[in-house]
């Protein structure tokens, strides 16, 4: 390619050049010449990833970046001219007509001047704008395997180190953790506190789509393909005029004009080379897993067997008051050793993981619904401010209730707790726009973890019992290979649940089966409320799929029952 | 879009023939000039306001209403001339109470016919006076009432420049302020003045007199602002949001600015609902600042009429009555009264009956007042049961599908919340009465979940509103009494959590009789095991995990969709049905019926005078349902009905579904079964009699029914006892 550096470095010039060729074909050139760039996975490669930057090292400006980021919040759309002409400033007055596309301001070439038109003269067109936040909740090995693959050149001391513990990778993820929280034991509640107060800062970037086919909605994952520039935003202000010197202490969102975007449904990197996995693979990983639960539940197969449905569960059917398909789970009864050791796994395997830690105190200093104020007058605190429930589809939560103790709620503290509660009860959000309150479907799993049964409404609620006290908790020696399988299978089975609708088509006898079932069970009186009814179709559902398996059979159905009767009788209820 | 360049002088004469010749019809047949009137208002000072109805125009010359609405901003400017030149013609008296702008301009005026009578030469333009200063009327324009109301984020580029009419809430406004219009400067040298029009919210103050002494003499006048000179107009920033049935699902929702001057500020508060229409228009910059504004523009809608819509006339508009073909539509369907129950919470299987209650409670009867006496027309209904059936969804169905509603939860929720509270305004220190749950359903339903969590106190607050419609206050030094014509919908778990059969069903309600009276209708809902039921409510679980929608209904029909349902209730609730006096009898028997069976079970602690309105209310509202004009028997016998098989549920051993009704009703009905549909009303004795015994009837009883419905003038037996004739 002769433009190898030209269309990372200066893309520009390019679409420039394309808009100078044929202005009327112009749109199509810039997107179809970009696609093929794109598509070739070195020229890909080369691309810088604003996920690995630091702010030492900035990007120049005008350059070609890629973004993963989550759409935080939505502007307005943005009207601009799509054309503007610059006149030569000699005696011949060349007048030259340039593409506004992609770009915030005039770029007048030396000896040129910016030509004033007319306003009716003026052709507007407008581009959605939508502000965009790394993934909150990105696990560290994600961003890792991130660099790792792909930002080579400008990660090269971060991969060193990589490299150093790659002969010992086996245990590093869970040693490493595990020596931070020993150390950390006794302050683990500041930096739990520091981690869930701490808003969001400014570190978004306003991506501005032009073209937007299909519906990009709000906490959607999306990899960005275009240009950055490093100025502010440039913002047509309003009448109240602002000081500049408000302007210079507000470190500036960027900005990156989107040429090409992808939806993410999923972002664990080792799924981008391998999409699927071979039947007997699942086995042995649902098997790793198991292991590793049982690591820290010794004992309690039960327990790890619910821990690993609720890892992969997700809401499949919406109704106007309920969500089926999710599975939220609730673990009582364990000691702190076990749930920091619980929390360092699910980092580890989990790609979207992030921990919420509730008391009465913290419950009532902080906001959890995400808010927009849009009666304030200053239009820069306007935005929707991020919460610690702000998160993509299909992430994972861990509630940590342990703490939770006796005290008296404030109205905000009793505002937060219904939001958590509709949050388990259907999968919906909340956001305060202070006029009035929309709903947002969500679909987050939740683990919480209390010290007795919790105040939250969860689905599962499971008691750990064991005879021995925990104190040491050794993990089971496994290759980078094998927790790397545990990765691929976690996020392809609970990726399965959405994208294979096979499972639907039960055979009618499986129906009838399962119909019958339930009369007994029903004049047996152990099943007394339709909605243990729903939970068991969705046991069964996830018992299923957890075994790769896309059609419901006797056995998992029967499975899933002795599941949930075990686990009732042990919780009496 | 426009291309062509129009002719401008041309429409503008056009523009004046339009306003000298448009006639309306009055309602007396004659012809009356609408806007010649409305000039001569404005010549003399009567009026401020010229607004201008796109749809007249279009009758006229539909070319030019296109053009109108294509680039409203110049159009606005020619009408504005044209109004001016027309005005000195119509003025018909010496204009009143002048204010200084007025004294200041006839001052002008008549120094330049003193100066330059004589000479016809021509002023530099900035000296002359702008028509801005003089024009002392306002002129919009009323877009067409086909045009659509647009959403905020329905507005793209392509309006630019165009009338559109978008709709929304108000977040914010500002507080209105003098914005300046035109700028009136004096020279310090010279003394000529010197006239800035503005139209953008940011100027650049002349400083250097243009008048031709100055500029010859180079003598360098500098310019002061004359205060007095300028002409300021009110002005208003408006920020408007999309409603919440604006904004697509997954979306945030999108805001406006809308700028307001004259007559056009003061309008609204935010929290209101508001169609806007006016000019959307790129904000146009001057100097520095439209070089950093780059390529983009901020844009925003000039208004020219803000209409409030209050809530419920924001509703009407989106869930407009049916007509009268829709209606057809949906009558034309078999068992309309059943369709229309199921499609009440689908997700919830079976519950029919309840069902129907619910839609009953939705349509409401009908309030009367004779002699200032208020009974209410309002449907109370509480639901009782064990957990998990679903009382609560179906709660928070009807509060969804309903107009207006509140949810409340009994426990969450005390007497003051509920009806209202006093309040300190923390500004100006002065008690403020809020309204509470109660207060806010006025005309509509508040639902009330875990009503028996309730304290006994909190429960008391209730009393007032379920029976006389009402709160009064006596707090602080205010007496006040607010309306709160609610229906109540409370769902309650029985005491000790289950339905105990074996104890009383007083001891399992656990609710004061004189709030169990005031309930229409109670249903005590319980968990039973059932084969057939079970079963069918497996499959339709099953089916819901399994297509993740409702199954279809057995005869393949689907169910009416929210919106058409809350269409139909609005439409069925204009309906004002009447009870026809035949049928007042029939109300008394069954209701004495109904005291005589309580006065023998001796369990049912809640009948009371109260039952008979609450079967006149029922009934009122099936026939509503119906959109009937007249209440019938059949209305009468279903109300009856479902009062029997809300409290049937109770009596576990008795599974006869069907209403114990008295032998000499039956009678009554066989009866009038036998009547043929055409010709005499005649019945044959001996075969009424034959047909009731077969029934399983006592000859004595037949005897006793025709001796009672003659006594009551229902029939006529003849003298041989051979016929009877149904009156």
């Amino acid at each position: 390619m002769p433009f190898i550096e030209d269309w990372i470095t200066h893309p520009m010039t390019i679409i420039n050049r394309l808009h100078e060729k044929s202005p009327d074909t112009f749109e199509n050139d810039v997107r179809n010449y970009f696609q093929t760039n794109i598509d070739n996975p070195t020229f890909y490669k080369e691309i810088p990833s604003l996920n690995d930057r630091d702010d030492e090292h900035p990007l120049p400006s005008g350059c070609l970046v890629r973004y993963r980021a989550m759409i935080q919040d939505m502007a307005d759309d943005e009207i601009y001219c799509t054309n503007y002409k610059v006149r030569s400033n000699d005696y011949q007055q060349t007048e030259i007509e340039k593409s506004a596309k992609y770009t915030d301001l005039f770029v007048c070439p030396p000896g040129y001047s910016v030509v004033e038109q007319e306003p009716p003269r003026e052709k507007f067109s407008s581009r959605q704008c939508f502000l965009c936040i790394p993934v909150p909740n990105e696990t560290q090995w994600v961003k890792d395997a991130y660099r790792h693959y792909f930002g080579e050149e400008f990660t090269m001391h971060k991969r060193s180190i990589d490299n150093h513990d790659n002969i010992q990778e086996l245990l590093s993820p869970m040693k490493r953790l595990k020596t931070t929280t020993e150390t950390n034991n006794d302050n683990s509640d500041t930096t739990a506190k520091a981690e869930s107060v701490k808003p969001i800062a400014k570190s978004g970037y306003i991506v501005k789509v032009y073209d937007t086919t299909e519906e990009i909605l709000l906490n959607t994952m999306v990899e960005f393909i275009g240009i950055y520039y490093d100025h502010g935003v440039v913002k047509a202000d309003n009448i109240p005029t602002n000081d500049e010197m408000d302007q210079e202490q507000m470190p500036p969102i960027k900005t990156i004009h989107c040429i090409q975007y992808k939806k993410l449904a999923h972002i664990n990197p080792l799924l981008h080379h391998q999409p699927t996995i071979e039947l007997d693979q699942i086995s042995i990983s649902r098997q790793y897993i198991l292991s590793l639960f049982e690591s820290i539940f010794p004992n309690d197969k039960l327990l790890c067997e619910y821990l690993l449905l609720h890892l992969i569960s997700r809401t499949y059917v919406r109704q106007p008051s309920s969500a089926y398909g999710k599975l939220s789970l609730n673990l009582s009864h364990i000691s702190t050793e076990q749930f920091n050791s619980l929390e360092q796994l699910l980092q580890t395997i989990l790609s979207l993981h992030s921990s919420l830690s509730i008391t009465i105190s913290k419950l009532n200093a902080m906001q959890l619904m995400p808010n927009k104020n849009v009666t304030k007058e200053d239009d820069n605190e306007n935005q929707l401010m991020q919460t610690p429930l702000q998160l993509p589809f299909n992430s994972h939560l861990l509630i940590d209730e342990t703490k939770m103790e006796c005290g008296q709620l404030t109205t905000l503290g009793l505002n937060n707790i219904k939001l958590l509660q509709e949050l388990l009860r259907q999968q919906t959000l909340k956001y305060e726009f202070h006029i009035y309150q929309l709903d947002y479907e969500c679909d987050i799993r939740c683990l919480v973890i209390s010290s007795t049964k919790s105040i939250l409404p969860c689905d599962v609620y499971v008691r750990y019992e064991s005879e021995q006290e925990i104190n040491q908790i050794t993990f089971p020696h496994f290759t980078k290979e094998q927790i790397d399988h545990i990765r691929r299978y976690l996020t392809y089975i609970s990726q399965q649940l959405e994208l294979d609708q096979t499972i639907n088509d039960t055979s009618s006898d499986i129906n009838t089966y399962i119909q019958e079932d339930f009369v007994n069970m029903r004049k047996q009186k152990l099943l007394t409320n339709l909605d243990d009814f729903h939970l068991l179709l969705v046991l069964a559902r996830l018992e299923t799929l957890s075994h790769g398996e896309n059609i419901l059979t006797q056995t998992h159905w029967n499975q899933a029952k002795s599941l949930e009767f075990t686990r009732r009788q042990r919780m009496n209820i | 879009m426009q291309n062509t360049v129009r002719d401008y002088q041309a429409d503008k004469n056009k523009i004046k023939d339009f306003l000298n010749e448009f006639e309306v019809d009055t309602e007396d047949g004659y012809k009356a000039s609408k806007y010649v009137k409305q000039l001569r208002n404005l010549a003399n000072r009567e009026q401020t306001t010229l607004v201008i109805d796109l749809d007249d125009i279009a009758t006229v010359d539909p070319e030019l209403a296109d053009a109108i609405s294509e680039n409203c901003r110049r159009y606005t400017q020619l009408f504005a001339q044209v109004v001016q030149e027309l005005l000195p013609e119509l003025k018909d008296k010496e204009v009143q109470n002048k204010d200084v702008l007025d004294v200041y301009i006839e001052h002008r005026t008549l120094m330049e016919q003193r100066m330059h009578h004589n000479t016809d030469e021509t002023r530099d333009p900035m000296n002359r006076y702008p028509e801005e200063l003089m024009r002392r009327f306002e002129l919009y324009f009323k877009s067409s009432n086909t045009q659509k109301h647009l959403s905020v984020r329905q507005v793209k580029a392509t309006h630019v420049g165009k009338l559109i009419s978008v709709k929304g809430v108000v977040t914010r406004a500002t507080e209105v302020k003098p914005m300046i219009s035109v700028a009136t400067y004096t020279c310090d040298i010279c003394g000529s003045e010197t006239y800035q029009p503005i139209t953008s919210p940011t100027f650049m103050p002349l400083v250097m007199c243009p008048s031709q002494d100055c500029v010859i003499n180079k003598s360098g006048g500098r310019l002061s602002l004359q205060t007095r000179g300028s002409k300021f107009i009110k002005f208003q920033e408006i920020k408007i949001q999309e409603h919440t049935d604006q904004v697509p699902i997954g979306n945030i929702p999108r805001s406006m600015t809308i700028w307001c001057r004259g007559t056009n500020t003061r309008l609204c508060q935010p929290g209101d609902h508001v169609a806007i229409s006016g000019i959307f228009l790129p904000l146009l910059r001057t100097g520095f600042r439209q070089m950093t504004q780059g390529l983009l523009s901020d844009t925003f809608i000039e208004a020219h009429r803000i209409i409030l819509l209050n809530k419920s006339e924001d509703e009407e508009m989106e869930d407009k009555e049916m007509n009268d073909a829709e209606l057809a539509d949906i009558f034309a369907e078999k068992d309309l009264y059943d369709r229309l129950a199921q499609s009440i919470a689908p997700e919830i299987y079976g519950h029919e009956d309840i069902k129907k209650a619910l839609l009953l409670l939705l349509v409401g009867g009908i309030d009367k007042s004779p002699q200032g006496m208020k009974v209410r027309g309002n449907i109370n209904v509480c639901l009782m049961g064990d957990p998990g059936v679903a009382k609560s969804q179906l709660l928070s169905y009807v509060n969804r599908l309903a107009q207006r509603s509140q949810y409340t939860t009994g426990r969450g929720s005390s007497g003051v919340g509920l009806t209202s509270a006093l309040i300190k305004d923390p500004v100006t220190n002065e008690l403020v009465l809020e309204g509470g749950a109660l207060v806010l359903a006025d005309q509509g339903i508040c639902c009330i979940d875990e009503f028996d969590k309730m304290t006994e106190h909190d429960r008391t607050a209730i009393y007032e509103v379920m029976e006389q419609q009402t709160i009064s206050i006596a707090k602080a030094g205010i007496l006040t009494s607010l309306n709160a014509r609610t229906s109540i919908l409370a769902a309650a778990n029985p005491a000790y959590g289950r339905y105990n059969p074996k104890r009383s069903i007083e001891a399992n309600i656990q609710l004061p009789a004189a709030l169990l009276s005031r309930f229409d209708l109670l249903w005590i809902i319980q968990d039973k095991n059932d084969r057939e039921i079970d079963l069918k409510l497996a499959r339709h679980i099953a089916s819901v995990h399994q297509t993740g929608c409702q199954p279809e209904l057995d005869n393949n029909q689907q169910f009416i969709d929210m919106k058409t349902l809350r269409r139909y209730i609005t439409t069925c609730k204009k309906k004002l049905p009447l009870v026809p006096e035949s049928l007042l009898d029939y109300v008394v028997t069954a209701y004495v019926e109904l005291r005589k069976q309580a006065r023998v079970s001796k369990d049912m602690t809640y009948t009371s005078a109260r039952m008979l309105l609450s079967i006149l209310r029922l009934s009122t509202a099936l026939a509503r349902l119906r959109c009937g004009d007249l209440v019938s028997k059949d209305d009468i016998d279903e109300a009856l009905r479902l009062m029997e098989s809300s409290r049937l549920l109770l009596k576990d051993n008795d599974n006869v579904p069907t209403r114990q009704i008295n032998p000499i009703d039956q009678v009554f009905a066989i009866v009038r079964d036998m009547v043929p549909s055409s010709g005499v009303k005649l019945v044959r004795y001996a075969e009424a009699k034959e047909r009731c015994v077969a029934k399983g009837l006592k000859p004595d009883t037949f005897d006793d029914a025709l001796e009672r419905y003659q006594e009551m003038g229902l029939w006529h037996v003849n003298q041989q006892r051979t016929t009877i004739t149904i009156v």
